[in-house]
């Protein structure tokens, strides 16, 4: 679990260090010519990214140029998250464990019920990520805890700040800047800068001596201020990036971005202040600040959550500078911040679909699909698949399925089955409660494609031809949303047969199951099979139930499908296609081997 | 005298209740403080947690009654400024406070009277 929580902080980290690194470069090639308004806005795209791990798809990202994994979250809203190392958003934790010790292993694995992961990260790298998670969160929570009791600390003396009735400066100020919220100024002895305290309502506390200044513009100057501070929601957005900055308190490219943000944030409001006035305020202005800064005598300093006045150099040198803009390049600005909000702010389109280990797709109209990297257990030849126990003619049996002739690849192409899974025969072997072996059953016949197993996996056993014998299932990987199983069954002799489906010799095909490789039908009322598959033409799962007829599972008409369906192509695993209305049964014409 | 107040808001509040010259319900003391410095009722009642641990004041029964009168608090907050501007001397105050004010007949007539009593009292 903290392993998650961890690769996901990592993940939005990196995202938003390349981000915050391309703004980082942007300001510095552009200088004085890139409007600080639009440096200030874009900041906002890495704090959304440092706190938010997912976002929308589009055309435009910046990520379909940058090489990264996304992982869907919502398919029908192309919303995902992108990852750099795999993240198991979705996927059950591999619950195998290894003791040492053969026999408990095996009697471990037999009681627990395996998971079946094909994003399963290997238990090095798990203990590895657990430490650093636990790292972070320390780190996490002594930032944290520092910067809350550093607030705390400055609550009391701002708390009793004494109102300040019935102010001109401010009425006049709240007029020039059209604020409608209700803003009171306080004044207080213990702070020597001006600061916007509060979350729900937000107050403008002044030092004592300002207060009783009126005979200068100062006050007025700095009260317009703190009111585009608030007039901008600044009061929010500072606490959300200290939260961020504790978060990502490991990151020195996100303690940049913090201190350039801020820098950018006190720029732009010193602008909009200077823009509010028609006259031309800015040596009057300047002045302000510098009498402000002078009155400094290290009394209070909370320059963490108040908005302190250092970078005064850099200010007043931006307050000089600043030149009204021509209404024309006002917009120019607006549709370039807008277009670089969303080449950063969005996610790559093309999608890489990530295999939940219980293979439910609600998707799947993008059929390229690549894997992460993952390691299986070492299997030992011959590959021994699956084992579990059942009962023939009240006997206690055992069943094993194993692969004695095949190939382990290691390198296989970049595809479904990732580089590495075994391509063999399968062979079901049937032992009795004294471990002597009954029957053995070459069950490849039965399968029309290779067959091909990433993992070990869990047999799972049920009736579904009322003949009163155990049957089971084993499935195999068609395309992205589709497997095919086979059901079998054991009869007395010890002996696997399948149960054939009419008209499909690949088995029943499902877009939903347990688990890739074997999996446990629901039943209608009737006994029926009850299996849901994708259908592409109605982007959803439909339901169509499968009947014992006699010798064979036949697939009853879903009446309320619609005739005319467009037909698509689907890629199967060995590269030939297939037509999208043959997977579903209504028009059942079988695969083209 | 150990250290009574530091901020100026507090004082303001403490003269609030001076004003008062009877013990004042903290209800009232709240609305009280509302009106003038525009307090919560929630800060109200943390100052008068924070006074109270420092001796200032008690809260009894939700009747808040000052410990210190404001003379004790000035004479306190004065000596505290001598000690730390004037390193403790009084004579070196009082000659930097008459070089730069100026007294009136009266004032010095004042002074006059408050040395020549306190004179008699060494006697």
């Amino acid at each position: 679990m903290l392993e998650n929580i961890f690769t996901t902080v990592l993940n939005m980290s990196i995202t938003a260090s390349i981000v915050a690194i391309i703004i980082i470069l942007v300001r510095a090639i552009f200088h004085e010519a890139l409007p600080k308004l639009f440096s200030y806005a874009i900041w906002g795209v890495v704090l959304f990214r440092l706190l938010i791990p997912f976002s929308f798809s589009s055309m435009l990202s910046i990520f379909n140029i940058i090489p990264t994994t996304q992982i869907l979250i919502d398919n029908a809203q192309s919303i995902g998250a992108i990852t750099y190392i795999p993240n198991e958003i979705g996927t059950i934790q591999d619950t195998s464990t290894n003791i040492g010790n053969k026999i408990i292993n095996d009697v471990i694995k037999s009681s627990l019920p395996t998971s079946l992961s094909h994003t399963s990260i290997p238990q090095t790298i798990k203990v590895a990520l657990l430490v650093a998670g636990l790292i972070w969160l320390t780190g996490m929570a002594v930032t944290l805890a520092y910067c809350i009791y550093t607030y705390i600390k400055a609550s009391y003396r701002l708390k009793i700040a004494i109102l300040v009735k019935d102010d001109n400066s401010l009425k006049e100020c709240r007029q020039n800047l059209n604020i409608n919220r209700k803003v009171e100024l306080f004044s207080s002895d213990n702070i020597n800068t001006p600061v916007v305290y509060g979350i729900m309502k937000p107050k403008i506390i002044i030092p004592k001596l300002l207060s009783e200044m009126n005979n200068d513009d100062t006050k007025k100057y700095i009260i317009m201020h703190e009111l585009v501070h608030i007039k901008r929601f600044d009061y929010l957005l500072k606490p959300l990036s200290v939260l961020a900055l504790c978060m990502h308190w490991f990151n020195p490219i996100i303690w940049l971005s913090f201190k350039l943000s801020q820098k950018d944030m006190e720029i732009a409001c010193d602008e909009k202040v200077i823009s509010a006035y028609d006259t031309d305020i800015r040596s009057k202005y300047a002045t302000s600040l510098i009498n402000m800064a002078a009155k400094q005598n290290g009394f209070f300093n909370g320059s963490l959550l108040s908005f302190s006045e250092s970078n005064l150099k850099s200010r007043v040198k931006g307050i000089m500078n600043y030149k009204k803009p021509v209404l024309f390049i006002g917009i120019t600005v607006v549709v370039v911040l807008a277009v670089t909000a969303v080449v950063l702010l969005t996610n790559p389109a093309k999608t890489t679909e990530v295999f939940s280990n219980k293979g439910i797709n609600t998707g799947g109209d993008n059929l390229e699909t690549s894997t992460i990297n993952e390691m299986l257990p070492a299997l030992s030849p011959p590959f021994e698949l699956s084992e579990a126990k059942f009962t023939l003619n009240n006997r206690a049996m055992r069943l094993k399925l194993i692969m004695t002739k095949g190939t382990h690849i290691t390198d296989g192409d970049v595809g479904p089955y990732g580089t590495d899974y075994y391509e063999g025969n399968l062979i079901g072997e049937v032992y009795d409660n004294q471990d002597k072996l009954v029957f053995s059953t070459d069950m490849s016949k039965y399968f029309t494609e290779s067959i091909i197993f990433r993992d070990k996996f869990n047999l799972l056993f049920d009736e579904y031809n009322g003949d009163g014998f155990a049957d089971f299932t084993v499935g195999q990987y068609v395309a992205s949303n589709y497997n095919t199983f086979n059901i079998f069954t054991i009869n007395s002799s010890g002996e696997i047969t399948l149960l054939p489906v009419k008209n499909s010799p690949d088995g029943i095909i499902v877009s939903k199951y347990d688990e890739y490789y074997s999996t446990k039908f629901s039943k209608t009322q009737n006994e029926e099979i009850k299996v849901f598959v994708y259908d592409m033409e109605q982007g959803k799962n439909i339901e169509v139930s499968y009947q014992w007829q006699e010798k064979e599972f036949v697939a009853l008409t879903d009446k309320t499908q619609p005739v005319q369906r467009q037909n698509t192509k689907v890629a199967l695993k060995s590269g030939s296609t297939v037509n999208s209305n043959d997977l579903i049964p209504n028009k059942p014409k079988g695969f083209k081997s | 005298m150990e250290q009574i107040k530091i901020f100026d808001a507090e004082y303001k509040f403490m003269s609030l209740i001076w004003e008062q010259q009877l013990p004042i319900s903290s209800t009232k003391l709240v609305k009280l403080a509302n009106e003038e410095l525009g307090w919560k009722k929630s800060t109200t009642y943390t100052v008068v947690r924070r006074l109270r641990e420092r001796g200032v004041l008690v809260n009894e029964n939700a009747v808040v009654t000052a410990l210190v009168t404001r003379e004790q608090v000035m004479r306190a907050e004065s000596e505290d400024h001598i000690d730390k501007v004037y390193d403790g001397s009084l004579k070196l105050f009082f000659t930097t406070f008459l070089q730069k004010e100026k007294l009136s007949r009266d004032e010095i007539h004042e002074l006059k009277k408050i040395v020549d009593s306190y004179t008699k009292k060494e006697e």
